[in-house]
């Protein structure tokens, strides 16, 4: 909190807005959100699903221009440019004619050619994440938890600060998906990243974040922006804590309400 | 070794019934040899021929390999151009598909008026057979490049080049090499034809020859060298595609 205030933060999105158009009309998807990610924050985005959520991280990205509105990161406007960020999708979107080890190099690679120390580095990186000996194997011998790792580590060995994280877990079944979420606050408490996750699990968030911000149903805006108070480093006792619970609540009852009306909307025949 | 030999056995057993049916009915019906040659009447005439024959193996198998690759190149040039054009794409994919109306054998001898009895117009007969499965094939594999890694590569600032050669490209080599399969036996084929229409040696040389003389057991042996000279392609590419695509995981 005291290094947001001396550097400038690693993205800050004022006012975006973007619509699409489509067979003439015109579908708002993006409705003025603002929001920051501090250096070294873990910064949450929440929303009903098909809000608009990776809409946003195109813009992000610069693929797609917003019709309104800025990014800026660590200070400088970058507004439709690409290569700001590290990305790490959905799916673990390994490259199946990759070794893991190449796979995990594949974003340095983008950026420039890849030193003998980066290789050294990676295969370290690869033995502290459980996977030593897969350095030679090809994705597809691997499992979904050990495939999202690689391209966990793939997204934190790129050479830019703010990592983006798209629903990283939201393919795995719900066992190693909280391995996995412990896994990945531990690492993340080691190396303090800026960090945009993306998510639709409440608990998830909470665990991980600093601070949470909630997107409605579409268009989306930022309904609400929490702060997440527990101190770390965090413990996955944390989520028995009463005041988690009580976050928890609180959260639930904003999603169901956007949840519903979603479904409000598409009732009423409007398309999303 | 075993699995193999499963799976070999019973087109093996297949192909000697087929020989033994074959050789059966020709002595049966006492079919004259001029007709239908019976199987052990090939193989006999085939061992007495084998020493004449290598002159026209030899230059069938040069004029296929050069030919064969002339055509395979021209197919991955084109279909790279395509790839990287999409308004040259819209403009020349239907011609090219309409290319493919035109038989070769009535293209063949309008090439020899024009360049002659030489090689290029053998050379041009092959690569038209071979550059089209290539190019297609090519074409279809790039573009079905998978979505999803074609977003994480733009997501993380890949440039139009790395996206090529990092994804595209890589992505595409097991339809590419489908379709270099297929050029593969076609150019063969295609030497086979270019030689019917003018040439002193090779095999399709060697079987018009003995057309002429009623030889039919000689040219039951040419056709069987073509079979062969197919095979040894196919095979020789699918070794290729073995070690290149090597990461692919094997199905079941």
């Amino acid at each position: 909190m005291i290094n947001q205030e001396t550097t400038p933060a690693a993205l800050e999105i004022v006012s975006v807005s973007k619509s699409f158009t489509e067979k003439r009309r015109t579908l708002p998807v993006l409705n003025d959100i603002s929001l920051t990610v501090g250096q070294g924050e873990f910064v949450s985005i929440i929303g009903p699903s098909g809000s608009g959520k990776s809409t946003l991280l195109h813009v992000i990205g610069g693929l797609t221009r917003p019709d309104a509105g800025t990014v800026r990161m660590n200070g400088a406007e970058v507004t439709g440019q690409q290569g700001h960020i590290s990305y790490m999708p959905q799916q673990p979107a390994l490259f199946p004619w990759r070794t893991i080890e190449d796979n995990v190099l594949l974003a340095q690679e983008v950026h420039g050619p890849v030193s003998r120390e980066a290789r050294e580095d990676a295969r370290r990186w690869l033995a502290k994440v459980g996977l030593a000996g897969f350095e030679k194997a090809h994705p597809h011998t691997l499992s979904g938890g050990m495939q999202q790792r690689a391209a966990f580590l793939r997204a934190l060995l790129s050479p830019q600060e703010l990592m983006c994280l798209d629903e990283p877990f939201s393919a795995l079944d719900a066992l190693t998906r909280s391995d996995m979420q412990r896994w990945l606050l531990d690492i993340w408490e080691e190396n303090r990243r800026s960090v945009l996750f993306i998510t639709h699990n409440i608990e998830e968030a909470l665990l991980l974040s600093s601070r949470i911000y909630v997107f409605s149903s579409r268009p989306a805006a930022v309904l609400h922006a929490i702060d997440v108070p527990f101190p770390r480093p965090r413990r996955e006792e944390v989520t028995e804590a009463p005041e988690f619970l009580q976050l928890k609540r609180q959260l639930s009852e904003w999603m169901r309400e956007e949840q519903r009306k979603m479904q409000a909307a598409q009732q009423g025949g409007s398309r999303l | 070794m075993r699995s193999w030999w499963k799976n070999v056995w019973p087109p093996l057993v297949a192909v000697i019934f087929f020989l033994l049916v074959w050789q059966l009915l020709t002595s049966l019906f006492h079919i004259e040899q001029w007709i239908l040659p019976a199987p052990s009447d090939i193989a006999r005439e085939a061992a007495a021929a084998s020493g004449g024959l290598w002159e026209h193996v030899w230059a069938t198998l040069k004029l296929t390999v050069f030919g064969f690759a002339i055509g395979t190149a021209i197919g991955l040039v084109i279909a790279l151009i395509l790839h990287l054009i999409p308004f040259l794409k819209q403009a020349l994919y239907p011609l090219l598909i309409l290319s493919q109306n035109i038989p070769t054998i009535a293209l063949a001898p309008l090439l020899m008026i024009w360049f002659g009895f030489g090689l290029l117009p053998k050379l041009i007969v092959i690569t038209l057979v071979c550059f089209f499965p290539v190019a297609v094939a090519a074409l279809g594999g790039l573009k079905q490049t998978d979505p999803v890694m074609m977003n994480y590569m733009r997501m993380i600032g890949a440039g139009k080049g790395q996206i090529f050669a990092k994804l595209e490209l890589p992505h595409a080599l097991p339809s590419i090499f489908s379709g270099i399969k297929i050029a593969a036996t076609y150019s063969v084929m295609g030497a086979i034809i270019a030689e019917w229409l003018g040439a002193d040696k090779g095999i399709g040389y060697y079987m018009m020859l003995q057309k002429s003389g009623y030889r039919t057991d000689r040219m039951f042996v040419a056709i069987m060298i073509i079979v062969v000279l197919s095979l040894l392609m196919f095979g020789l590419i699918a070794l290729l595609e073995k070690w290149f695509v090597r990461w692919k995981p094997k199905q079941g």
